[in-house]
């Protein structure tokens, strides 16, 4: 229930009734008056509530058990839980509310560990993890930096790079790209060896990993992960409207607005299609299609990979994904990734 | 982190996590350790995108999916359990924003923001679909030209203790709510129409849980919680807090709606089913 509200203190009361008569449980439950409807769940262990900001609250069925945020705000995993569904007797399944993320959580809630056991490490990008578990991160001081289990260890710069990046990103042979905010300079690290190899150009990066091609991954915006076609072919979007293509005769390079139109929109990731061609998604079911000397051709009937990646031109530049990542490396130390600039372990 | 997207989730009663993503096309996926695992579903089109998911009274987990291979408004609804999936019916109707609810006799109904409710028995595919009288939310004292509420706004169900179903409206307009009320409507099978209304004030209804075995409660924004005995449509003044004259989200758990089965409507009586008519008078 919400009393008045003047935005001076949180709001939101949480009130029980036993034997006939009410209780107040809690006072303050939102920041501001909630308008979405409120998730919850009632388990053996407690009660689950969610809140318009931060982690949900959790109310233990002890009484002589003080209700608590189920984590300080900086360490839980979800923006806002939309959802709570009880897994078994010992986990809790929480729905991010917008992101389409979820976490298990353990059903007896327990106490949020100290804010001084965290460390948290402003990054560039995301921080990646190797094959062998270490984590990898451009930090916000222009360092490079990789964590071994114990302790951090400086890691080389990229020789020349003379341009900021717009992220990091992992691919399928154990390395790390920066990737370009354009078209420009691209640096691939290997983890393996830790060494960086710099390229004038994203295209040169991506052509250099012909014949065979990459698979590389970028979680928040999947439509910039290029396509290799397997015979000697490249398709990337890059930037906010261009679409490059390699083919045996060079590079051809397209505005999104010569081929779809001035309201089109991207609606998923560039491909390559069963019959070879070169494909734009604009639609669930429909692409526009590259045929060589015959141009463009919209096909209806074929889908691309990453469907929903949907963006319109003026909406790739918005930061909406808080968390890419999370979990327990080898050593036993969590970590979390939060609005892909902080990383944070603990202590 | 559970390693997928996912949108909605919901437990059967075998304790398999289901869930669906926008993401996902037209499979169902099970939480399998930290991952999100994708099933197909036998029976659904490829183009088949899941809409909404719950776990039905009977431990089932069902999911609404729109059909987008039919020309027109096709809609899917599918069963699971123990990693099994089936077809439950298809169907086509006009349906904004549908809600599934299950029901304790195993039926279920989807209810949309608009007059269209389909009825979804356990034994027949095709569901009986009705789209109810323009006013069927409003009371008999709305200005002449009042906007009918229900064919804008959600409508919202619950099943009470006996199996009965209440429908609400949750249409909210600051500016006039109180012109464009939202009203109570109870389907019952076999019952005559009843009418009652809430009276000069018409407020709107935030809220309704099955409270008890014989009482609903209902939560009005400025009147605060209120129970409404399920054989009569008189309600029953509880003593409220203060705070409760201005709820907002509320959160309901923990009243004892008993399990009482009733059969399920059968075709004879469906229309019946559907005319029953309730709302209620303040005291």
């Amino acid at each position: 229930m919400t009393r008045h509200y003047d935005g001076s203190k949180p709001v939101c009361v949480l009130w029980k009734r036993a034997d006939g008569s009410w209780s107040k449980i809690h006072d303050g439950l939102d920041k501001d008056p909630a308008l979405p409807p409120r998730p919850g769940l009632r388990t053996t262990t407690g009660l689950f509530l969610g809140s318009d900001q931060g982690p949900p609250w959790f109310f233990p069925a002890a009484p002589e058990d003080k209700p608590r945020r189920l984590a300080l705000p900086r360490v839980f995993p979800l923006q806002s839980v939309g959802q709570m569904t009880e897994v078994d007797g010992d986990r809790m399944l929480l729905l991010g509310r917008y992101e389409g993320s979820s976490c298990l959580w353990p059903a007896e809630a327990p106490a949020v560990p100290e804010l001084d056991r965290w460390e948290t490490i402003a990054t560039l990008g995301q921080a990646l993890q190797d094959a062998r578990g270490r984590i990898w991160c451009n930090r916000l001081d222009g360092t490079f930096g990789r964590w071994e289990g114990a302790k951090w260890i400086d890691s080389p710069t990229p020789p020349g790079l003379e341009m900021g990046h717009a992220g990091f990103s992992a691919d399928d042979r154990d390395r790390g790209w920066l990737l370009p905010v354009e078209e420009g300079q691209t640096a691939i690290c290997d983890f393996a060896t830790g060494d960086w190899r710099v390229f004038p150009s994203f295209q040169e990066a991506l052509h250099s990993q012909l014949p065979r091609g990459v698979k590389l991954t970028v979680p928040q915006y999947p439509f910039y992960e290029p396509a290799f076609s397997g015979d000697g072919r490249i398709g990337a979007f890059v930037g906010t409207d261009t679409l490059l293509l390699y083919e045996a005769d060079g590079w051809r390079k397209w505005q999104l607005t010569e081929i779809v139109g001035a309201d089109g929109r991207l609606a998923g990731t560039p491909f390559f299609a069963p019959d070879g061609c070169f494909s734009l998604p604009i639609g669930e079911t429909t692409a526009w299609q590259w045929h060589g000397i015959a141009g463009w051709k919209r096909l209806d009937g074929i889908s691309a990979p990453h469907l929903g990646t949907l963006r319109r031109r003026e909406e790739m530049d918005a930061g909406d994904v808080r968390i890419a990542s999370g979990g327990t490396d080898r050593f036993g130390v969590i970590w979390w990734l939060r609005d892909r600039v902080e990383l944070c372990k603990t202590a | 982190m559970v390693e997928g997207k996912c949108n909605a989730a919901a437990r059967d009663r075998d304790a398999t996590v289901w869930s669906i993503s926008s993401e996902q096309g037209n499979t169902i996926a099970t939480l399998e350790g930290l991952r999100w695992v994708s099933h197909a579903v036998p029976g659904l089109s490829e183009r088949c995108r899941p809409v909404s998911l719950v776990t039905l009274p009977g431990g089932d987990v069902a999911c609404l999916w729109e059909d987008r291979s039919e020309a027109e408004d096709g809609w899917v609804v599918t069963r699971h359990r123990a990693k099994q999936s089936r077809v439950w019916a298809k169907f086509h109707a006009q349906l904004k924003e549908p809600t599934l609810l299950g029901l304790k006799n195993g039926s279920a109904v989807i209810t949309e923001s608009g007059r269209t409710l389909a009825l979804l028995t356990p034994d027949e595919e095709a569901p009986f679909i009705v789209k109810l009288a323009e006013g069927s939310f409003l009371t008999p004292k709305r200005p002449q030209d009042a906007t009918p509420a229900s064919d804008y706004s959600p409508i919202r169900a619950v099943e009470d203790a006996t199996g009965d179903i209440w429908l609400w409206s949750q249409e909210w307009q600051p500016e006039s709510w109180r012109r464009h009320f939202d009203g109570i409507v109870r389907w019952r099978t076999g019952q005559a129409d009843e009418l009652f209304h809430f009276g000069k004030e018409e407020p709107i209804v935030t809220q309704i849980v099955s409270w008890d075995e014989h009482r609903l409660g209902i939560l009005f924004p400025g009147r605060g919680l209120w129970l409404l005995p399920t054989d009569s449509a008189k309600l029953e003044a509880m003593e409220n807090p203060e705070a409760f004259h201005i709820p907002s989200n509320s959160f309901m758990t923990g009243l004892r709606g008993s399990l009482s089965p009733r059969r399920s409507p059968q075709a004879t009586d469906r229309a019946a089913f559907f005319r029953s008519k309730v709302m209620c008078t303040f005291p």
